[in-house]
């Protein structure tokens, strides 16, 4: 039995130390993908003989976002503006529903299902609606961002509202506690994976709301300039107006996770 | 629950719809609203009713873009996501990419596929298919890895081949998540199809809300918002009805 511990330590001591860092043994195969995607790219174009027009080499959908990059900046931080603001107000509009709904429940079997109808026609439906009543400046697509982001936060908020154990709730309630003190000591601290899973999703549909609104009418913002350049048929440019939105919407998902994650240690 | 309880919970809800189009008419009558502010439902209907076969071909147009892009969508999915499960190499090397494409509007590629396949059904329901495809692999690809391996390792020792244990193991303790992803892949298949539309179609219902808002026509466009809404519904009702035939063993709560 203790001639087969010596035997293997040795191996097993070498494999770990041949074995590849974990970072790079998680970060080759995606990078490969790229490669080979990018590879895949290039050979279509040159086998096909493929113009620019149909699909432009990546070292010039580059070059164009270099170029117009002051262009292309201005029309993100449009973009990056509405959802983010679109966004902040709806999760505070959520969270602040979320928690009049737990306190006055008659007032959640009422008013939720209104909710629940008016959000069950796709966001986008109403995106005609919102130019015509607000116009195609910003103003239009903050609202609607709004509005979705709140569903969203509403409906995990009160799920994670719930969640608390009645047993706890009883227990504090039995220690002279008011619902408010429930609500700030226990209910919402125990809300709070929920409610950050919902923002996180949240986030994405907001950058993708403000995207697709501004592609309907806009006067400026990332969705504007994809529909722009589509109309006046310039392909590199709508080809680097989608890589800007797809490169900012990756940059605030992976910022809102990254402080879920801080924020929420205990889940 | 008991029955009292369940119908003092489903009860809003079902008065919810009815409730609500009542007062926005009685307002809209009340305060004297002009239509061309905030039609009343009312007038919404009879709007619906006096142009069916536009507003019937519009509807249809939509969901045969969506409902295309749709399955298609969920077929290549499935594949996917059993091709990942199969092959570990594949799963690391794209898997990261399906999941960052859940985080990034590629709706905005739409533009593209419009430019690339012209105005008719094909793009849009080449757009419904990809905004299905990505979440569809990535959850049969969850529900598959969620297979206990004791559960696989036994049909093995009894001899089942790798095809037997997909299909009679791994594919149906899957189905939940899939049809998770069937109904998520559904309302974004839609949506692809109605922005899809905005890039100079002639007809669905894209078109509609389109027109509707060039035109300051409330009526038409409040018609096109309902009829959204209720092809959402339909579609919804459909895959759950699926659901419930396919996956009946499940517990629904």
């Amino acid at each position: 039995m203790s001639d087969a511990t010596v035997t293997t330590t040795p191996t097993r001591v070498a494999m770990q130390r041949r074995a590849t860092p974990r970072w790079l043994a998680s970060f080759w195969p995606p990078a490969l993908a790229a490669l080979l995607i990018f590879a895949a790219w290039e050979g279509a174009i040159w086998w096909f003989h493929l113009p620019n027009f149909v699909l432009p080499h990546p070292a010039e959908i580059v070059g164009v976002a270099v170029q117009n990059h002051e262009q292309l900046a201005a029309d993100t931080a449009v973009t990056v503006v509405e959802s983010l603001s679109g966004y902040v107000l709806g999760s505070i509009m959520g969270l602040v529903v979320a928690i009049i709904f737990v306190l006055i429940p008659r007032l959640e079997h009422v008013l939720l299902p209104v909710y629940v109808v008016v959000n069950s026609v796709p966001m986008i439906a109403y995106g005609p609606l919102a130019i015509i009543y607000l116009g195609i400046g910003s103003a239009s697509k903050i609202v609607l961002v709004t509005i979705a982001v709140s569903y969203t936060v509403l409906i995990n908020a009160l799920a994670g509202l719930r969640s608390t154990d009645p047993r706890a709730i009883d227990l504090l309630r039995t220690f002279g506690a008011t619902r408010g003190t429930v609500l700030v000591k226990l209910r919402l601290p125990a809300a709070m994976p929920a409610i950050f899973s919902g923002l996180r999703v949240a986030v994405v549909h907001a950058m993708i709301l403000a995207v697709v609104l501004e592609m309907l009418g806009a006067n400026a913002g990332l969705g504007w300039a994809v529909y722009k350049s589509t109309q006046m048929m310039s392909f590199v440019e709508a080809w680097s107006a989608v890589a800007a939105s797809v490169l900012a919407s990756l940059v605030i998902y992976l910022v809102v996770s990254w402080v879920a994650r801080r924020f929420v240690w205990w889940s | 629950m008991d029955a009292p309880a369940v119908r003092a919970r489903l009860l809003p809800q079902l008065l919810a719809l009815p409730a609500l189009l009542l007062l926005w008419e009685a307002s809209v009558r009340g305060l004297a609203v002009s239509p061309d502010k905030l039609p009343a439902p009312s007038t919404v209907l009879a709007t619906i009713w006096a142009a069916h076969t536009i507003f019937a071909q519009a509807v249809g147009t939509t969901l045969y873009e969506a409902v295309l892009g749709l399955v298609a969508g969920t077929l290549f999915g499935v594949a996917s996501g059993v091709l990942f499960s199969r092959f570990r190499l594949l799963e690391r090397m794209f898997l990261p990419y399906f999941v960052a494409s859940q985080a990034v509007p590629i709706i905005a590629f739409g533009a593209i596929i419009i430019l690339w396949f012209g105005n008719g059904v094909v793009s849009k329901a080449l757009i419904a298919f990809y905004l299905s495809f990505f979440p569809v692999a990535v959850n049969t690809l969850v529900g598959i890895h969620g297979v206990p391996a004791e559960q696989v390792g036994l049909l093995r020792t009894f001899g089942a081949s790798p095809l037997t244990i997909l299909l009679r193991l791994q594919l149906p303790a899957a189905l939940p998540a899939i049809f998770t992803a069937v109904r998520l892949g559904a309302s974004l298949a839609l949506v692809g199809a109605i922005v899809g539309e905005w890039f100079g179609a002639t007809r669905g219902l894209g078109v509609v809300l389109l027109t509707a808002m060039y035109e300051y026509r409330m009526t038409y466009l409040w018609a096109g918002i309902l009829l959204t809404g209720l092809t959402g519904v339909a579609l919804f009702v459909v895959i759950a009805a699926l659901q419930r035939r396919i996956a009946w063993w499940q517990v629904e709560t």
